[in-house]
């Protein structure tokens, strides 16, 4: 178990330095200057530009710059932003807690409703419940975040004046864009649940549970459940991370704060620490969130458990 | 006696897809109290939903109960609620299932599965449920019970799992247990404990068993009276030894003919029912055995023959019934002496008639006479293979033995039988001698000359002559291909034949195996199990192979079907002057079709000997406690030599005598030192240090 924990613990390692370097290089090949849209090279002189440019160590050789990013970023230092100059990291941290906010809040909403859902309606195949499973499922995969929190403030806010439709203060401001960044999650987790549950409930084990005299229940939702949430696990770790990376657009759309919104800033300016700041920040989450669903597989499949030890 | 289980008249529709149709038809029969019943049947039978349906399980599938009454003592439980009737399943009746892997869940230990069943039906402390479950598993025979609680299921192996389910169907004290194939995925030597065992709680708790079974050889050694169904009705039932010694359907007698039986002479055909079972969709009109009966009338065809009163306890549907003209004459015409295929030839069956006469019957000669002349065409030199096991990150690396030092050498035109439990290593040795994968050390010689898959050239070249003949006759055709297109892929690679004569060639060839040459454009979902494994044998014989390697060849098919395949094998092999490898784990079929039989054990070869021999006088005590194990063989013979336990892991392989930890010879010399694999008369062998 230990050695299964140690080995992802590495490879988690190395998907964070590959992601930095990802981003590293794409910056590195992109067109335009960021010096360039941090003085008007209109009224300040070329020397100063080439100045500000040794500076920022962007006359030095690719090699040379990654080996300096990547010693930064062990010590800590995540550089100055090039548009206000503020350092990153702190500019970052401030933010985290709203996007850490949002995305659980929508997370758990994708998981509550997707695995009720999905688990009512394969035991009630062809019911209502079953029916209404199915919609969600097909509008939340087919409908895209910004559009469905336009409609949610067009309903919400606009008409029924129920709840704001923007701002990150206070837990009115948070259920629409928890509800729209959680509701694409809830599609895919929805048909996921049912598709397996059902196949479960195909089993031959499922026969001699039957057999054995259980209550339904306990057929159902002890045993069936269980070995239907392996697959879907790994699907509720990856809607987190795009959940996570689906706050740009919502922080956007409903004005929060976050670390998504400085990151669309930041990428319009071209404010290279703090992208290189938010993906590394983004990566340790992923990466957590990935970790936890390996250790939660455990938790559920006891055969996970056994091989490793 | 009042009998505990009364089944009247019962139907059960299906509902599917395409509408509502009828799986049980009208069947009626009882269980006394410590009574075994079998149902028998093949496929498509209905025997499986009918056993469900006495649960009322079918509530929960597709099923439903359309008529007739099930009655347990007083209780009619075709019309309890559900409420009532979950109490009386896994309490007064308990099932157990076919595949012991599938049938426990997975991510529950056995203890918490077993316990979980008692807490169902009674209240207890959940320390004093686990030990009764412990102490049910020591009444299986689970040796260890304490631990094998707090396992999962994967953990235990297949015999294991089967006597832990065993054990779980008891904690309610049933007062009959439904056994759904309980041994079909199992091999012999553990089917003959699992039978054994359920023979002795039956007598000991006196419980009633209903059983039920493709094999009419497991319907013999346990049942007291047999029912046998095909498609959805009763085609006779009765005590079960006047039942086997005198059948009166034609079904049943076409059946126990198409067993390759001990007392069959190998190289002659066996006397196959032609075509197949039907199915749900296209049930024949009048008798539904008719369009593969030999001795059906107008009235078969127009009629339904009502289960009428023989004597004696015995029922048979037929109208035909008990006339003893009709059914000697069963003896001759259908006979042992003629093959399946003329048999066939100008019946009307839909499933698999053949569009002409085809194959001529065949001497027996040149099987017999073959080997002992002719050349080696393969040979295997030291054959090892092992599997490597993922190690690493400190853990130590293991393999398992799969082959291991396997000698021996195939003559041209002989049959070589390869036998053993699951884990033996046969498939594995057959696919090596094919170098459909390269061996860990040792050598193959084909007609005296290294072949390797390092050679591509002469690798490649090889293919021509070598081919195979797959278990798994729905895996191993491309659903998409036209089974034309199918047949002729391999004339495309080793042909210059031009499309217009391959086309020729695949429609002779089809009809060489008995299927019709206008059929080249089907497509393999078109057709039955039994016609797949035709057009796999097709594509395997569409280059003029010299060696054929048939792994499990028939193992897949339903028994009246299997007849029909080994049948056509035998023929085929004689008429293209083939050399084969046949793998099966059915022995009787090995007996019945091999010239030479191979017995192998945790990767070792450890018996050679001419078929006939081998039965009559094994010499290895792992031979003879297969044969001893074999259903319906005699008791007696099972009693004084059966076999212990289950075939160890390959991974770690037991010192000395790799049988030693099962043989009820073993000494201290087996334990440490391995036999040699010795001569012991002409063309015998045996590596064993007392021989029997």
């Amino acid at each position: 178990m230990l050695q299964a924990i140690s080995s992802r613990v590495i490879s988690s390692l190395l998907v964070i330095v590959g992601s930095l370097t990802l981003v590293f290089c794409i910056f590195y090949l992109l067109p335009g200057d960021p010096v360039l849209s941090m003085v008007d090279p209109t009224s300040v002189s070329p020397e100063v530009i080439e100045n500000l440019r040794h500076q920022l160590g962007l006359d030095r050789p690719f090699h040379e710059r990654l080996l300096a990013y990547f010693g930064d970023m062990l010590t800590g230092d995540f550089g100055r932003s090039i548009v206000g100059s503020e350092p990153v990291l702190p500019k970052i941290l401030a933010q985290v807690p709203a996007t850490l906010l949002l995305t659980a809040a929508s997370a758990l909403i994708a998981v509550a409703v997707g695995v009720s859902l999905g688990v009512l309606s394969a035991v009630r195949k062809g019911g209502i419940i079953d029916f209404v499973a199915r919609v969600v499922g097909l509008f939340g995969i087919s409908m895209p975040t910004f559009w469905s929190g336009i409609l949610l403030i067009l309903i919400f806010s606009v008409q029924l004046r129920l709840l704001p439709a923007m701002g990150s203060d206070g837990f009115a401001t948070l259920i629409l864009p928890a509800v729209a960044l959680g509701f694409v999650g809830a599609g895919s987790i929805v048909r996921m649940v049912r598709g397996s549950m059902l196949d479960v409930l195909n089993e031959p084990f499922v026969t001699t549970l039957r057999a054995k005299g259980l209550r339904e229940g306990s057929v159902n939702y002890k045993h069936a459940l269980r070995s239907a949430l392996i697959p879907a696990v790994t699907l509720i770790g990856m809607q987190i991370g795009d959940m996570l990376a689906g706050t740009v657009i919502i922080e956007t759309v409903f004005s929060r704060q976050g670390v998504g919104r400085i990151l669309a800033d930041a990428i319009m300016a071209k404010d290279l620490p703090v992208v290189q700041g938010i993906v590394f920040f983004t990566a340790i989450l992923y990466v957590g969130i990935n970790l936890l669903v390996d250790l939660s597989y455990a938790a559920i499949d006891p055969r996970v458990r056994r091989k490793g030890a | 006696m009042k009998p505990l289980l009364d089944v009247q008249e019962l139907t059960i529709d299906v509902h599917t897809p395409r509408g509502t149709l009828t799986a049980v038809s009208d069947i009626s029969f009882s269980i006394a109290p410590g009574e075994t019943v079998c149902l028998v049947g093949e496929s498509g039978s209905g025997k499986t939903i009918a056993s469900k349906a006495i649960m009322r399980l079918t509530d929960y599938e597709n099923g439903r109960i359309a008529g007739g009454s099930i009655t347990l003592g007083e209780t009619a439980l075709q019309s309890l609620p559900a409420s009532v009737m979950r109490g009386i399943r896994g309490k007064r009746i308990a099932m157990i299932f076919q595949e012991p892997m599938a049938a426990f869940d997975p991510v529950f230990t056995i203890g918490h599965q077993i316990a979980e069943t008692m807490r169902a039906h009674r209240h207890g402390r959940g320390a004093k449920l686990w030990k009764e479950g412990a102490e049910l598993l020591r009444r299986v025979g689970i040796p260890d019970p304490e631990l094998r609680m707090k396992q999962y299921p994967g953990e235990l192996s297949g015999g294991m799992l089967q006597r832990a389910m065993i054990a779980m169907a008891l904690s309610g004290e049933p007062e009959l247990l439904i056994a759904d194939e309980p041994t079909t995925a199992l091999d012999v030597t553990i089917q003959a404990q699992i039978l054994d065992l359920l023979n002795e709680l039956k007598d000991s708790l006196g419980m009633s068993i209903l059983l039920i079974t493709h094999d009419l050889g497991v319907a013999a050694e346990m049942a007291d009276r047999i029912v046998v169904l095909y498609a959805g009705k009763i085609a006779e039932q009765g005590p079960a030894s006047e039942l086997l010694r005198s059948p009166r359907h034609p079904y049943t007698i076409g059946l126990l003919n198409s067993i390759a039986a001990l007392d069959s002479r190998p190289g002659e055909p066996l006397r196959a029912i032609e075509g197949s079972p039907p199915g749900l969709s296209d049930m024949p009109s009048g008798c539904r055995f008719h369009p593969r009966c030999a001795f059906a009338t107008d009235r078969c065809r127009e009629s339904v023959p009502p289960l009428e009163e023989l004597g004696g306890g015995r029922l048979a549907a037929c109208w035909n019934r008990g006339e003893p003209a009709v059914l000697a004459a069963a003896g001759s015409i259908g006979g042992r002496r003629v093959p399946a295929a003329q048999a066939a030839a100008g019946r009307d069956t839909p499933a698999e008639q053949p569009p002409k006469p085809r194959l001529a019957a065949l001497p027996g000669a040149p099987l017999e006479a073959a080997p002992a002349l002719t050349s080696p065409l393969l040979e295997a030199r030291d054959l090892v293979k092992h599997y490597p096991l993922g190690g690493g990150w400190g853990r130590p690396k293991r393999k398992v033995h799969a082959v291991d030092g396997v000698s021996l050498s195939i003559a041209e035109g002989e049959t070589f039988g390869l036998v053993g439990e699951s884990g033996s290593g046969k498939s594995t040795l057959g696919r090596l001698l094919l170098q459909l994968e390269p061996q860990t050390s040792g050598q193959v010689l084909y007609r005296g000359e290294e072949l390797s898959l390092k050679d591509k050239a002469r690798w490649r070249a090889s293919r021509r002559d070598l081919q195979i003949i797959h278990q798994d006759p729905y895996g191993t055709v491309d659903p998409r291909w036209s089974i034309g297109d199918i047949i002729a892929e391999p004339l495309g690679v080793h042909t210059e034949l031009s499309p217009s004569a391959r086309r020729a060639k695949v429609g002779e060839l089809l009809e060489q195996v008995g299927l019709s040459a206008s059929w080249q454009n089907r497509y393999p979902h078109e057709f039955s199990g039994g016609q797949r494994q035709r057009i796999g044998i097709a594509r395997a014989i569409a280059v003029n192979p010299r060696f054929i390697l048939a792994d499990e060849a028939v193992s897949a098919l339903d028994v009246s079907v299997q007849a029909q395949i080994v049948n056509l094998l035998q023929d085929l092999q004689g008429r293209l002057g083939l050399t084969s490898v046949f793998i099966a784990h059915g022995l009787q079929v090995v007996r019945h079709i091999s010239t030479r039989i191979g017995v192998m054990y945790l990767g070792k070869l450890v018996e050679i000997a001419p078929g006939e021999e081998l039965f009559r006088s094994p010499a290895h005590p792992y031979t003879r406690a297969l044969i001893s194990s074999i259903p319906g063989s005699g008791a007696g013979v099972r009693e004084s030599f059966s076999v212990r336990g289950e075939i160890p892991s390959p991974t770690s392989p037991p010192s000395g005598c790799r049988f030693h930890t099962r043989c009820p010879l073993a000494t201290d010399l087996c334990r440490k030192q391995e036999p040699a694999f010795s001569e012991i008369g002409a063309a015998r062998a045996v590596a064993c240090h007392y021989p029997l």
